[in-house]
């Protein structure tokens, strides 16, 4: 069953350009031009229910417009959207009760208060029961190991403690749908694994539809199994992540141990060298000219080792962006 | 009903945190009480000066104008303590994008955005001098203490309270299509300030302005006038049409802003 069902849909807004300096701020004040940029161009994807898909971009990609918009958070401009069957700019009260939001750059918690005000305020908010979510933020804060941070002011915890608290808060209601924008941004690689962890834990224990976006890939490959590529608000890729360097199969990747110097330039005629450190040198190859590539090297260079791979994921994504 | 007193008692979550917060921060929260304290002695002052003067207004003595200056102390003290301190949070919401959370939120959007939190500290010096100022008055002038008086006053407060609320909401509103407006709000909450006197001292042109067109009067003038006896059938009835027609106009004005909520780029 689709969790997430996305026909067509776009967004445009509407923006102006001031040059700089304060003469053109004068002349911004009294006629400025408006300009229109297609942020989302004709998206269309479906998710399943308790997937974790990963939503991945480059910045200004329209990543996190086309998520503020499967929340109901903006209006599209047209286009088609179910969100665990309902359209989510209608906001209705129904629809809210059962998902979540998380933006790594924003923040739901009281910054004055402890943690805990928030958590007793999203439990009245989203009617859950005060038993419920004493034991939910009981097994959450163990999970996280954040129970001791429970009575601190929240501006006074470091970016990563605060992230924890932030997805505890989310979660108090036992979303079905949870949308995470860029969770791990910031956050040192200790913060970084427990959240990813956390994730799958909590995707796995109650079997809730996981949206993400994030720009570190580790978050993407130890979470997502599938991931939706978009750049310029265009989808550009739809599948597996570990299909994402089938689409660059004609390219390998060949790395060359060198016992002596050698010039660039002649290298360069097989391909591009995308790294060269020393007698090390890193080469992105055509399929078509590998074998002319190998019997060139193998016969005139002096090598130590090669070694020829696949495109890597990350690599691929990267390429993709371009 | 249901939704009703969930919301009233989130109100009363939201302020509570409210205070905690300020309360966090001991020397601030020191500072607002002794600053207030002061202001309500500079109210009080303002009170015995209105008092002493023979200023005679359209038939009305300076005891009936302190009715006035008194009502609209407590107005507000309404205006101060709701819509004040919501109404600057919603503009810097839109401007600072942090409605993001807002909206996902499975509570009335209106609700949240314009009267969820309430400010102890700024309202009790107006409402202290105001309650005075209306005590005094209506004890001077040896007003009518029958109930009906006394429930139509208050009646007409409550419809004051709307009016100024579907008024002021409108400007901060705008912020929706031009991300800042506080220009506008001080224009239009600067309006409400002619409520200090009877609308009588006023030119023609201007009452009639202030009654029918941006109905401000309504809001601090008309209980007064009620209690004094010099409201018409046909200005009764306005008093209490008009502050529903302009609170449904300001609903429809809310939704149709909130579509217009653009975010911002992260």
């Amino acid at each position: 069953m689709n969790a997430i069902s996305v026909k067509n849909l776009n967004k445009v807004f509407t923006y102006y350009e001031k040059k700089e300096g304060f003469q053109h701020s004068l002349k911004n004040l009294l006629v400025r031009k408006q300009k229109t940029k297609e942020a989302v161009k004709d998206i269309s994807f479906d998710i399943d229910s308790g997937d974790i898909v990963g939503f991945l971009g480059p910045n200004g990609a329209g990543k996190t417009t086309t998520l503020k918009m499967l929340s109901g958070i903006l209006y599209p401009t047209s286009g088609e959207v179910q969100v665990l069957g309902y359209c989510p700019w209608k906001r209705q009260k129904q629809f809210k009760m059962k998902y979540s939001m998380v933006l790594g750059q924003k923040s739901q918690l009281w910054p004055d208060l402890p943690a805990t005000e928030t958590f007793r305020l999203n439990q009245y908010i989203y009617e859950v029961d005060e038993k419920k979510c004493k034991m939910l933020v009981d097994e959450l804060t163990e999970y996280l190991d954040v129970k001791h941070l429970l009575h601190v002011q929240v501006r006074r915890l470091s970016l990563g403690e605060r992230m924890k608290l932030e997805l505890i808060a989310s979660l108090i209601h036992s979303p079905q749908l949870i949308f995470l924008d860029e969770p791990s941004i910031g956050l040192d690689l200790v913060s970084q694994q427990k959240i990813r962890s956390f994730i799958r834990y909590w995707n796995e224990q109650y079997k809730t539809t996981v949206m993400i976006t994030s720009h570190y890939m580790k978050d993407i490959e130890d979470l997502c199994e599938r991931v939706i590529v978009i750049n310029s608000g265009k989808k550009l890729y739809d599948g597996s992540l570990c299909d994402v360097n089938y689409m660059f199969k004609n390219i390998k990747i060949v790395n060359l141990e060198l016992s002596d110097e050698i010039d660039d330039m002649k290298l360069a005629e097989f391909g591009t060298i995308t790294k060269k450190e020393g007698l090390n040198c890193t080469m992105e190859v055509h399929k078509e000219d590998l074998h002319e590539f190998i019997g060139y090297v193998t016969e005139k260079l002096n090598i130590k080792d090669i070694n020829i791979s696949d495109i890597p994921v990350e690599k691929g994504i990267e390429l993709l962006y371009r | 009903m249901k939704e009703l007193t969930k919301h009233l008692r989130l109100m009363g979550l939201f302020t509570k945190r409210y205070i905690m917060s300020q309360m966090e921060y001991r020397t601030s929260f020191f500072t607002i009480l002794i600053v207030e304290s002061l202001i309500l002695l500079s109210k009080l002052l303002y009170t015995a000066v209105v008092y002493n003067t023979d200023m005679v207004v359209d038939g009305l003595k300076p005891e009936a104008i302190t009715l006035f200056t008194g009502t609209f102390f407590i107005i507000s003290a309404v205006y101060g303590s709701i819509f004040m301190f919501n109404f600057t949070n919603l503009q810097n919401s839109v401007y600072d994008g942090s409605l993001d959370i807002a909206i996902t939120k499975p509570i009335s959007l209106q609700f949240y955005l314009t009267v969820s939190t309430i400010d102890l500290a700024v309202p009790i010096p107006n409402f202290i001098a105001g309650a005075v100022m209306v005590t005094n008055a209506w004890k001077t002038l040896e007003l009518s203490m029958e109930p009906v008086v006394i429930i139509g006053y208050v009646f007409y407060i409550i419809l004051g309270v709307l009016m100024l609320y579907s008024i002021l909401l409108l400007p901060p509103l705008l912020s929706f299509w031009f991300v800042k407006s506080e220009g506008i709000s001080h224009i239009v909450s600067g309006l409400s300030n002619f409520n200090m006197m009877p609308m009588a001292i006023y030119p023609k042109a201007l009452k009639i302005f202030g009654t029918f067109i941006i109905p401000i009067f309504i809001v601090s003038n008309f209980p007064p006038l009620f209690v004094l006896g010099r409201l018409n059938v046909g200005m009764k009835l306005w008093g209490i049409l008009a502050p529903i027609v302009f609170f449904l106009g300001a609903r429809i004005v809310f939704k149709k802003a909130i579509q217009k909520y653009s975010s911002i780029a992260n």
